[in-house]
């Protein structure tokens, strides 16, 4: 029988699968990247266009820590070694 | 080229790079033992942690032409950030793997990506074309890897060495080091690969925020690039069309996952947490040390000596700001980054070749197979030695490593659809990655960048069309039998979370 709420697990699958598929749209998705083109616009002192690389980079990093904490959380992640 | 009238800066760019290799012996001495089983040789006995997995990884990822290659494509514009991008999606995906991939591994003993797609489609032929595929990729990468370090002991010469001299001496360096590399297998990479990494990545990395802070590679001279620079390619007036980037990007993420040494590391890791932790350090350090050697390159980009010679840009800026001391940093650094790469490369060539290839007709024991990896990997770097010599002046190695890579990602379709989808067979797998690689070949030679009636798709994203449509078109038209989709489900059943892993499986196959 279905529920009316999703698992736990579902959840979060769902939320990390769309927070990595945002990303690859960043990456891969020419109306996105070709917007940032030729802007001299800084951002931390660093121009529009390469920082748009470097913040899809780290974003990637955040969300795949976060990514990890979570299965932690979750007790999906067994002690090292304990598979062995 | 840099020169110097003084004999004294020989001895400083030598010195170093005596220094390095003969802490890289003693790291090798310090460290060696004996392998119990040709897991233990081709595997590292499954027993590594985390930073070990990331460094090795990194090592397997950027090659020495990360200094020259791509540091000239951020001298030319924004382009060389791709690279920062592709490598943590890509390392993304390893981490989305791990369990299925690790636990596989563990349950059938499998040592090879090759050997995951064969389980993984219970066929022994899926296994063989991947890693014939695997081989003849890597294998350019091998004989460049080496014509590159012929390219360090120019500099370190200041030009005054000949380049037959120069790619003998890199030959020499990589044949002394590939001893340890074929006595030692995976355990004497991995613990090489922490020091070379920690050269290569990690002191760059300090190297280059230092010099961010100083007056010639200024950070703030990022606020002042010219416009040019800023263009995304395909953006009008770049030369390319829209899709340019999505292709060099697509490849790269698909692509991380389809070079076997970089596949490899996750055999290598103590268990799940450990590769997805080991995938965490990993973005850490291929994405940060890019990140950072790459804003290094923009802010210098403007320096005319670097403008001219932007392949030279590392050893060239390096040299402008800190004499021959820093030049002899730079070729270090870069010298400990093209040795990874190449050990990571005739490592797994002759693992595969004995695990996957060498087993065509008749199983092997494990001092049979150890043997047969040995030898391998012997006959795998001379032959590239030999090739690099006779090639070093050959333009159209550019082109098979160009091919390579269109072709290497070829094994994306089975190995992301094996790990993450029950469907699919091997029917498809096979005919699917022939016809891809064939189209990414003949497209190749056409269109060696990109083909520009296609809005700038390079040809192995084609190929890789090609290649999924008829991997799926197989998966719908040949119906799995019963007992087919049981195996599949047992499979994904084990690999679930919070289910143990049987230990001491035999190979399902040979």
């Amino acid at each position: 029988m279905k529920t009316e709420t999703a698992p736990p697990g579902r959840l979060k699958s769902q939320l990390f699968g769309v927070y990595f598929f945002l990303l690859l749209m960043l990456a891969l998705f020419p109306p996105l990247y070709l917007s940032v083109s030729a802007s001299t616009v800084l951002v931390l002192g660093i121009p529009l266009p390469i920082f748009y690389w470097i913040a899809i980079a780290v974003l990637a990093g955040l969300g795949l820590w976060a990514l990890y904490l979570a299965e932690l959380a979750a007790g999906e992640l067994p002690d090292e070694g304990e598979e062995q | 080229m840099i020169s110097t009238t003084t004999d004294a800066n020989l001895y400083i760019t030598f010195g170093i790079i005596g220094l390095f290799l003969a802490g890289m012996i003693a790291v090798l001495y310090a460290t060696n033992r004996e392998s119990t089983s040709f897991s233990d040789y081709a595997v590292g006995g499954r027993s590594y942690g985390p930073w070990y997995i990331a460094m090795c990884y990194t090592n397997s990822w950027w090659p020495g032409s990360t200094f020259t290659a791509f540091f000239a494509l951020t001298i030319g514009g924004v382009l060389g950030f791709y690279g920062m991008v592709y490598a943590t999606l890509g390392v993304t995906a390893m981490y989305l793997m791990a369990r299925r991939a690790w636990t596989w591994g563990q349950r059938f003993n499998l040592r090879t990506q090759p050997d995951l797609l064969g389980m993984r489609f219970n066929s022994p032929a899926v296994k063989r074309v991947a890693s014939i595929i695997g081989i003849i990729s890597v294998f350019p990468w091998v004989v460049m890897g080496i014509q590159a370090l012929a390219m360090l002991f120019q500099f370190a010469s200041f030009g005054r060495w000949g380049v037959t001299t120069c790619l003998l001496a890199g030959v020499g360096v990589v044949l002394v080091r590939q001893y340890w590399t074929v006595s030692m297998g995976m355990r004497g990479l991995i613990m090489t690969d922490m020091f070379q990494g920690l050269i290569a990545y990690v002191l760059c990395a300090a190297l280059c925020v230092f010099l961010l802070f100083g007056d010639q590679a200024s950070f703030s001279n990022l606020a002042h690039l010219p416009a040019k620079m800023l263009l995304v390619p395909g953006d009008s007036g770049t030369g390319y069309g829209p899709l340019y980037m999505f292709s060099l990007i697509f490849t790269g993420v698909i692509g991380s996952m389809c070079w076997p040494m970089s596949f490899q590391r996750i055999y290598t890791a103590s268990g799940v947490r450990a590769v997805k932790k080991g995938t965490l350090y990993t973005i850490l350090l291929v994405g940060g040390f890019y990140g950072i050697l790459m804003l290094f390159a923009a802010a210098i980009s403007q320096d005319p000596n670097v403008l001219a010679n932007p392949q030279q840009g590392w050893f060239l800026s390096l040299f402008d700001i800190g004499g021959p001391w820093l030049l002899a940093l730079a070729i270090v650094i870069v010298l400990a980054a093209s040795i990874g790469h190449v050990d990571g490369c005739v490592q797994v060539c002759g693992t595969q070749f004995a695990n996957d290839l060498a087993t065509w007709n008749t199983p092997r024991t494990d001092r049979q197979l150890t043997l047969l990896a040995k030898s391998g990997m012997v006959v795998f770097i001379v032959a590239a030695s030999i090739l690099a010599y006779l090639t070093f002046d050959y333009s159209r190695l550019q082109l098979l490593a160009q091919i390579s890579y269109q072709g290497i990602i070829q094994l994306a379709v089975p190995l992301f659809f094996g790990i993450f989808s029950r469907r699919g067979n091997k029917e498809g797998a096979i005919a699917g990655m022939l016809a891809g690689i064939v189209v990414a070949i003949v497209l190749t030679t056409m269109y060696p960048d990109d083909i520009p009636g296609l809005g700038s798709l390079t040809s192995g994203i084609v190929g890789l069309v090609v290649n999924a449509v008829i991997f799926v078109a197989c998966a719908l038209a040949i119906k799995p039998s019963p007992a087919e989709s049981a195996r599949v489900q047992n499979l994904f059943d084990i690999a679930a979370p919070g289910r143990k892993v049987p230990m001491g499986a035999a190979p399902v196959m040979n």
